[in-house]
């Protein structure tokens, strides 16, 4: 695979924060790579060093396999989508998204061919002549868009584009993105804090946390297999659990929860008897039953349910298992456990969830 | 045939227009103070205008309407002499302290280096320190490197104390301006110098008009250091005025100085046209 955009070990100081740690990694081309984390994590100090906006304090940035450290944001193949838009006020629609083309110094008509093209692209066709402030904000988000896509960059860097968008108009331009990235065929590097946009959206995705990288991979990988407490626990709900191991057992790992629960687990080479681990399991991986049942054998365990919150489309039980285990039951409406309750606030029931569904975090 | 109303179905009630009951006119204290103030502020000005126009040597009672003074006015040489110096000092300073204070005042707001914040303050000190003493001090400094007084040495004093103002309106604007749109220009291709004048600027112009407006403004009044860094050879409006009055105010006084109220009420009547654009 072409590789449009590489990090090697790139750290970012300001004065007393490190706002990007020792982060590497490579975005493939014509990918859409989501760069996910709480605030403050260092996303966008990571997309203002590939645009050009920041030099590394250590490390390399390679865009098309060359070092960029020192090349100004105007000698790169790369444009942003800022995340205020950052639209010229004293400029219409149209001049806009001129601006970077006129800048190649392209003849005029084919500039305003681009200009007319990239406006029927993002959909607002007959805006030209407006002024940013006389636009909606998704339209003005459309703009941004507009803008940069009609340079044809190697890359595009989108910094929370739809952040200041309401979600229902959030969850169409989502789509939008996304098909508009494969019909313009351009790397996307996406900064989200949103798990939910990230996972939707993306072909891989890069965990964040204080810097670092926590996790780089496949939607799916990281929300089945998180490998930090920190993933488990940013993406998705998840159900930690704490203990220490006991048995080693032909196929299974036992461990022994503070709580004195014995929970079975896939078994684990690397890791020897006594050793403490962390697991985490997601809520709808559990399931509810009134009474202890003889087909699933392992990993039962009784409760009481101390709360009930109904969502919609599902229902989280918050189970007590002990004084401090809580864990929390994400049943879907239709699913054939639910049929059995309908349980509520009081009730003892019984837990239970298949030991490969346990999922053992590094921490 | 029975045409009472009824027979008709009742038309619907179109939402008309609330009309509120007009607000019966009545003057509060507020507005007996307000009109004080402005009294208070333009009746200098206007019994100054008024005498302008009075046919008697004397600034005291109201002996008739005339033009002679404006045509005595336009027959003093002296006087039409010191408007041309004025004028010429003015935009020159002008122009010159609207490209140094704003490219200073880009630069300081662009760039951090050692010992910012005390030149910084040394720019602004021409705003605090007395005319008196600015004058006096640039008149010292001119004798002392021998440069000759004269319309060059109102310009460079001008321009000295027009920089700080210049400054102050350029970096009020500058401190609103959104650092992500420079940011912006150059992340689509324009380098430093094009970003400068497609995007600083522009946003900018607001705020240079203003201090341009200032800056020619405070040129032009100036009396105290242009007093003291005049020559023989140029002499302000002001200063001319000045050594008019010192042997009587003469109603000439009053009609060349009701011109150059009328020059700059056209001039903030533009300023306002221009900004609202
Ligand atoms: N110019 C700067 N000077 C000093 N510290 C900075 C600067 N820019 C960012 N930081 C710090 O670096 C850290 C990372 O900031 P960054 O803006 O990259 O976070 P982020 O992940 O984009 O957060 P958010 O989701 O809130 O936008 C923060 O602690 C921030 O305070
Ligand atoms: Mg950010």
């Amino acid at each position: 695979m072409v590789i449009d955009v590489e990090l090697r070990n790139v750290t970012k100081r300001f004065d007393r924060t490190t706002a990007v740690d020792n982060l590497s990694l490579q975005v493939y081309r014509g990918e859409f790579f989501s760069l996910l984390g709480p605030s403050g994590c260092g996303k966008t100090t990571t997309l203002r060093l590939i645009a050009g906006f920041e030099i590394p304090t250590e490390g390399e940035i390679l865009i098309n396999n060359q070092i960029v450290n020192h090349k100004r944001p105007y000698e790169r193949n790369v444009n942003t989508v800022f995340q205020n838009y950052a639209l010229f006020p004293h400029l219409t629609v149209a001049e806009n998204i001129a601006f970077g083309l006129e800048r190649k110094k392209l003849p005029r008509t084919e500039i305003r061919q681009r200009v007319a093209e990239a406006l029927e692209l993002v959909q607002l066709t007959g805006l030209d002549h407006r002024y940013p402030k006389q636009l909606s904000g998704g339209q003005q988000q459309r703009v941004a868009l507009a803008r940069a896509i009609v340079l044809k960059p190697q890359v595009l860097l989108l910094d929370e584009p739809l952040g200041a968008l309401d979600l229902k108009l959030r969850k169409e331009m989502q789509l939008e993105l996304k098909n508009l990235q494969h019909q313009v065929g351009i790397t996307f590097i996406y900064v989200t804090h949103d798990q939910e946009e990230a996972l939707t959206m993306s072909d891989r995705i890069a965990v964040l946390n204080q810097g670092r990288l926590e996790q780089l991979g496949a939607p799916e990988e990281i929300y089945e297999y998180p490998k930090t407490r920190f993933v488990a626990d940013f993406i998705g709900i998840s159900n930690f659990f704490k203990g220490k191991i006991t048995g080693n057992t032909g196929q299974r790992l036992e461990v022994e929860t503070e709580d004195g629960l014995i929970v079975k687990l896939p078994k684990e080479d690397h890791l020897k008897i006594g050793e403490k681990v962390h697991f985490s399991v997601r809520p709808e991986k559990m399931w509810l039953m009134s009474e202890m049942s003889s087909k699933n054998g392992e990993n039962q365990f009784p409760g009481f349910i101390e709360r009930k919150i109904y969502t919609g489309n599902a229902t989280h039980f918050i189970v007590s298992l002990s004084y401090t285990q809580k864990v929390t039951v994400l049943l879907q409406k239709g699913d054939r456990e639910s049929k059995r309750g309908p349980w509520t606030v009081g009730d003892k029931v019984w837990i239970s969830w298949k030991p490969e569904d346990s999922v053992i975090l590094k921490d | 045939m029975k045409n009472t109303p009824s027979q008709y179905p009742s038309l619907p009630a179109f939402p008309h227009p609330c009309v509120p009951p007009s607000p019966r006119p009545h003057i509060s204290w507020l507005d007996w103070i307000t009109g004080l103030g402005y009294l208070f502020l333009y009746a200098p000005i206007l019994i100054l205008i008024v005498f302008s126009f009075n046919n008697s040597r004397f600034n005291v009672v109201w002996k008739g309407f005339t033009l002679d003074w404006y045509i005595k006015l336009f027959e003093d040489t002296k006087i039409l002499e010191a408007l041309k110096v004025s004028l010429i000092v003015a935009l020159a300073s002008t122009a010159i302290s609207l490209v140094i204070g704003t490219l200073t005042a880009w630069a300081m707001y662009r760039y951090s280096f050692k010992g910012k914040r005390i030149l910084e303050g040394v720019l602004y000190l021409p705003i605090i320190i007395p005319d008196i003493v600015m004058g006096i001090s640039l008149t010292l400094f001119f004798v002392l490197i021998k440069f000759q007084l004269g319309m060059a040495s109102i310009i460079i004093a001008h321009v000295a104390f027009n920089i700080s103002f210049v400054m102050v309106v350029v970096r009020a604007r500058l401190q609103g301006l959104d650092r992500t749109l420079e940011e912006a220009a150059m992340d689509l291709g324009a380098d430093e110098v094009t970003t400068f004048f497609k995007v600083t600027l522009p946003l900018l112009s607001p705020g240079l008009i203003a201090a341009a407006l200032l800056a020619f403004t405070l040129s032009f009044d100036d009396f105290v250091i242009s007093f003291f860094t005049a020559g023989v050879g140029a002499t302000p409006l002001p200063v001319q005025i000045y050594s008019m009055v010192k042997l009587g105010v003469s109603p000439v006084v009053n009609a060349i100085s009701t011109l150059v109220l009328i020059i700059s009420f056209i001039l903030v009547i533009l300023t306002e046209k221009l900004q609202r654009k």
